[in-house]
């Protein structure tokens, strides 16, 4: 087991520095200055000596070999970079941004995970039921909403069409939920900044109810097409367990209906599921792209569309393979913990 | 399966005729040669298990594995949903210039009524605005029909791209192994670890910002076209390499080796026919997942852009602020027409799935 995982480690090893080489040469591949022409914005030409003075300053003169084992030597000593819009160290920008996202993230995994195990493990349940063939046709609805329209559609829906009154404006209405950032800005300081821990604590319960309504609209978006998804695969998961041999000896045995189920073939049924998160952990780093652009979520992923329209590659390459790093990473870990929780797998 | 009847190959005709009747879900009819073997496959009792013709007279019917395939294929009622929806809207974007009298980036200023500010559905000048019109008087009908036609032109070529490529090379690394299959494995695994929305937004970001390029409608369909083929069909190597990996070891390659023929033949027209379901099952899945990742790179403001070219991503991309006074048409429906292609594909996904007998690797 430990000569695998130390096995494993080695080949990653390559395997990230494939990776590293493919996306800085993709990143690099670009007409004329490359990410400059990004940097100074569309339609705007610059004179050869801007152009030059520019290069020069990015240390895009060299050529893209000597410029990747730079970033490279630079990586290996945990130095990132700057970005080039803000000048700030691209590793500061992230840890800044980290946090919106991993609560993001993080809550729409737990409400996806809710809902989808119970809908699935009834939907296996009562194979071929009314409920079972509405269920599955719901779900291919659900898994084929495309997240961007869908987002416009609940900001549509419960932030304009449905109204309450506002309290803070007597006299007039207010969307049922906000769908724009993390708090209201007009009461509470920005999420993450250093005022908001000191008025975190002098309103804990405001501040706390202001951040929830916020969630609302992007985990339902983000943890939706996972129910779709993650409900099929914890149904066919179950379908599977439900039809083996040692739930047939637990029924012979004449143990109640309840107790079959619940202790024995959830149980079971319930493991791929949990190495199927295994592999979606990379999301917690990543972000959700689409989502936190459609609700001007402060995360990773937001923060990365903005960076990839100005051509700031330092936070594209770093973005990029931090993400890839954690894939290799995630499915690694996947593949002991299936060593782990079954006994019958050994790697050798 | 008549297994044991395979123990004497004599022609190669017969050896395709048995793998293809392999149980593993081929749709036989290989390569189109006219051998009468292969054609007249006997199957005496349908693995689906359609009781249609149990009442015919005649106890064992003649079927190929196509015929086979197309009646489980028939009887899947939602798959026959989706492939009407998707029949429909193929239709739609292939006949837009007869189903509508405006160009998709001709704005109609008439159209808007500016006492109330309305641009909303009406039956006026029927059918372009019965979808309403945007805030210059473009007819959303006019650019929801000429917008599928992007939609389905980058789903279906780069899904054949991405096939063909991923196919080919597939096929080759899990028939010859070795070390060809030692570095499609180890670029597979790359490509695989490369997060795909993140790195399309990187390189489509470079190419919308060039200042001649970005509005070069025909380019862009192109450049999408091939990233995402040239960066997809890993995926599709590993899964036909399996394939692969389980048929080279089968009787009937070993027999169709013992006989002499050569490897690329066996390679295409003795196993491929075997691994046809899954590879059209994948076809298209990807097709769906490809139309979805181009509209959301064009709402995302980084793939076509509108004007000139209005497709169902950049449509929602310009409704989006007019959302927040009311003006809910303008999104609703490119998104709803887009929302309607991907059920459908998935659909029909499944119904091919199960025609094709096609076993879930989950």
């Amino acid at each position: 087991m430990l000569t695998y995982t130390i096995r494993r480690l080695l080949i990653a090893i390559p395997i990230f520095l494939g990776i590293t080489i493919l996306l800085y040469f993709l990143v690099s591949i670009t007409p004329d200055g490359g990410p400059l022409a990004a940097y100074v914005g569309p339609g705007k030409h610059l004179s050869p000596q801007q152009l030059g003075a520019l290069k020069d300053k990015f240390g895009l003169d060299q050529p893209v070999p000597v410029r990747y084992f730079k970033w490279l030597s630079a990586l290996v000593r945990g130095d990132l970079g700057n970005s080039t819009q803000s000048g700030i160290p691209v590793i500061q920008e992230m840890k800044d941004r980290l946090p919106a996202t991993i609560l993001l993230i993080g809550f729409s995994f737990i409400f996806q995970e809710l809902m989808a195990i119970p809908l699935g493990i009834f939907s296996a349940l009562r194979r071929y039921s009314l409920f079972d063939q509405v269920f599955t046709v719901i779900n291919y609805v659900l898994y084929s909403l495309p997240t961007f329209w869908y987002g416009l559609m609940l900001i549509i829906l419960f932030g304009v069409v449905i109204k309450v009154p506002d309290p803070a404006n007597p006299g007039f209405t207010k969307g049922l939920l906000p769908f724009s950032g993390m708090v209201n800005l007009r009461v509470s300081p920005p999420f993450g900044s250093p005022d908001y821990s000191s008025y975190f604590a002098a309103h804990p319960f405001t501040a706390l109810g202001d951040l929830a309504a916020h969630l609302v609209l992007p985990v339902v978006v983000l943890a939706t097409v996972g129910v779709a998804a993650d409900s099929r695969f914890m149904r066919a998961s179950m379908l599977d367990v439900i039809n083996m041999d040692y739930i047939r000896t637990a029924r012979a045995k004449g143990l109640p209906q309840r107790i079959v189920i619940w202790k024995h073939a959830v149980r079971n049924a319930i493991l791929p599921i949990v190495t199927n998160i295994g592999l979606q952990l990379p999301v917690l780093l990543g972000g959700a792209i689409v989502t936190e652009q459609i609700f001007s979520w402060p995360g990773m992923g937001s923060f990365y569309v903005r960076a990839a329209g100005t051509g700031d590659y330092p936070v594209v390459m770093a973005y990029t393979s931090l993400l890839a790093a954690a894939t290799i990473i995630a499915n690694l870990l996947t593949d002991l913990s299936y060593a782990f929780v079954d006994p019958r797998i050994r790697y050798s | 399966m008549p297994d044991n009847q395979r123990t004497a190959p004599e022609a190669e005709e017969y050896l395709v005729a048995g793998s293809s009747s392999g149980g593993a879900g081929g749709v036989g009819n290989p390569v189109g040669e006219s051998g009468t073997e292969y054609a007249l496959q006997t199957q005496a009792v349908e693995p689906g298990g359609a009781a249609d013709y149990a009442d015919s007279d005649v106890a064992v019917q003649q079927l190929t594995q196509l015929e086979l395939a197309w009646r489980r294929f028939r009887h899947h009622r939602i798959a026959l949903v989706g492939a009407t929806m998707l029949g429909i809207i193929i239709l739609m974007a292939i006949f837009a210039p007869f189903l509508t009298r405006v160009a998709p980036d001709a704005p109609h200023l008439d159209w808007i009524d500016f006492q109330t500010g309305s641009t909303g559905p009406s039956l006026s000048n029927f059918p372009d605005r019965i979808m309403g019109v945007d805030t210059i008087g473009h007819s959303i009908w006019a650019d929801v029909l000429y917008g599928g036609r992007i939609s389905l032109m980058i789903g279906l070529g780069a899904s054949l791209l991405a096939m063909t490529i991923g196919t080919s090379l597939g096929a080759i690394s899990g028939y010859f192994g070795g070390w060809v299959d030692m570095l499609l494995q180890r670029f597979t695994d790359i490509m695989l670890s490369i997060p795909f929305l993140p790195l399309m937004i990187a390189i489509s970001a470079i190419i919308i910002h060039d200042p001649v390029l970005h509005q070069n409608s025909g380019f862009i369909v192109t450049f999408i076209i091939l990233a995402f083929g040239l960066l997809t069909w890993p995926g599709v190597a590993r899964i036909v390499r399996s394939y692969y990996l389980t048929f080279r070891e089968q009787e009937f390659t070993e027999a169709a080796k013992a006989v002499g023929v050569n490897d690329f033949r066996i390679i295409f027209r003795h196993i491929l026919p075997n691994a046809v379901g899954p590879i059209i099952v994948l076809f298209t899945l990807n097709v769906a997942s490809f139309i979805v990742l181009e509209a959301t790179l064009d709402f995302l403001g980084l793939g076509i852009e509108f004007p000139p070219t209005p497709t169902w991503g950049n449509i929602l991309t310009n409704a989006q602020d007019e959302l927040l006074i009311g003006h809910w048409w303008w999104a609703t429906f490119p998104g709803l027409m887009l929302l309607m292609t991907v059920l459908a594909i998935n659909f029909m996904g499944d119904g091919l799935r199960d025609a094709l007998d096609v076993r879930s690797k989950e």
